[in-house]
């Protein structure tokens, strides 16, 4: 993260749109609407996001770039219409609204890139008194009340999590707390997950849930023999996703065909 | 569109085949960024170059029509049909798209036929789609319905 760069790219991004919006030649439109995407994308590959940085390279100020210059030779290239006031007064109020709203929630945000966040982790399911349990805990045994607590909170095998029967608990040196490594029932990765971490806070327990960025961080490239997480992830963790995505790609190119296309396929 | 200026030709014309390649060469995104759907629409972009450049009807010849059908099919068939293939092969257990469970996993350990599959199947079928499905989107919205190809 360089700060002026990001300035700078930010005050660009924010001009581009304003441009765009105030051009009345739909074509000038068009192509500082390229910039606008273009800008975006170095934003995301300074935010070290590199495949969502090229995709918007690809897609954004690529295909679709042309494909709006392709409709537009169906319609007029001149903006011709008259803004009315009051829509224009209901937008900006609306838009500075949305804005206040962001800027109210973004101190709830985890900071840029911590790697320690909920959605990067754990996060904390639930407290409970210490009364002797950590002993247990140090015998490498899951207590009783932890165990049907977690049950209850519907991690259980009805809705196909893995069971609390056979698991190990492991000392995790460098966060100082228990992890809790539970045998997973697919197929081919049949050893053992870490999925709970349980952390001693004076007289009370906190049991933590492993978020699955953690599988991705950890073991993707000892799962799948490939470099990338994200295609890793992509194509495999959420396969289905990303069979979706295809599928509405596909529709889109179908659909368009079935309104657009006069008689001259071959 | 025959009043395009010479150097914009020779350019598009010397530039294609790198584009291409570089398409290629992002479509299996496993060694670097990228993926099937940056390689598919880098692909798709470099036959509407050639159609801006060279005009829609020489366009249309590169890329015809069928083909894209053919292909934008094809590419989702491969994904959807891997997804059916492990079931097939792990004899009806609820394994849809577990990359683990197609005979590959007989020669090679089965988190490298993982790999071998995401690489080259999986990707490559979602670059088919994308690349075929953004070019006829733009023939489809480029083609005046007064320049119908039929004769």
């Amino acid at each position: 993260m360089i700060v002026p760069l990001d300035i700078a790219l930010i005050i660009f991004l924010v001009v581009s749109a304003i441009a765009a919006l105030f051009v009345r030649d739909l074509l000038a439109s068009i192509a500082i609407l390229g910039t606008y995407t273009f800008v975006m994308a170095c934003i995301y590959v300074q935010m070290n996001a590199v495949d969502v940085g090229f995709t918007e390279a690809a897609i954004g100020a690529g295909a679709s770039t042309a494909l709006m210059v392709a409709s537009l030779t169906k319609l007029q290239r001149y903006d011709t219409g008259k803004r009315k006031k009051v829509k224009v007064v209901i937008g900006a109020f609306t838009v500075v609204l949305l804005a206040g709203l962001f800027f109210y929630v973004i101190e709830d945000m985890p900071a840029f890139g911590d790697y320690n966040s909920p959605a990067n982790k754990r996060i904390e399911i639930f407290e409970v008194r210490d009364t002797g349990l950590s002993e247990k805990l140090e015998v490498e045994k899951l207590p009783e009340e932890i165990k049907s607590r977690i049950y209850s909170l519907g991690y259980n095998e009805r809705n196909n999590f893995p069971s609390l029967r056979e698991y190990k608990i492991v000392w995790n040196e460098e966060e100082e707390g228990w992890d809790v490594l539970i045998k997973k029932n697919e197929t081919f990765f049949s050893g053992f997950e870490k999925l709970y971490f349980i952390k001693k806070e004076g007289e009370i327990l906190e049991v933590y849930r492993y978020s699955i960025p953690v599988r991705w961080q950890e073991k993707s490239e000892e799962e799948m023999n490939t470099p990338n997480m994200v295609t890793a992830g992509l194509a495999d963790y959420r396969g289905y996703d990303t069979l979706g995505e295809t599928v509405v790609i596909f529709t889109a190119a179908v659909s368009v065909a079935a309104l657009l296309r006069r008689g001259y396929l071959e | 569109m025959s009043d395009v200026n010479v150097v914009i030709k020779t350019t598009v014309r010397t530039m294609l085949p790198f584009i291409q390649l570089y398409g290629f060469y992002v479509l299996t995104g496993t060694e670097g960024a990228g993926g099937g759907f940056q390689g598919g629409v880098i692909l798709a972009a470099s036959f509407i170059l050639y159609a801006i450049t060279f005009g829609a009807e020489k366009g249309r010849q590169a890329a015809p029509e069928s083909w894209n059908t053919a292909f934008k099919s094809f590419g989702l068939w491969i994904y959807a049909g891997v997804g059916m293939f492990t079931i097939l092969y792990s004899l009806g257990r609820a394994e849809f798209l577990n990359y683990s469970a197609t005979f590959l996993s007989l020669f090679v350990p089965h988190t490298v036929a993982r790999g071998i599959l995401i690489a080259d199947v999986i990707e490559v079928g979602i670059g088919m789609t994308v690349a075929a499905s953004f070019i006829s989107l733009f023939f489809d919205l480029v083609w005046r319905s007064d320049e119908d190809g039929r004769s």
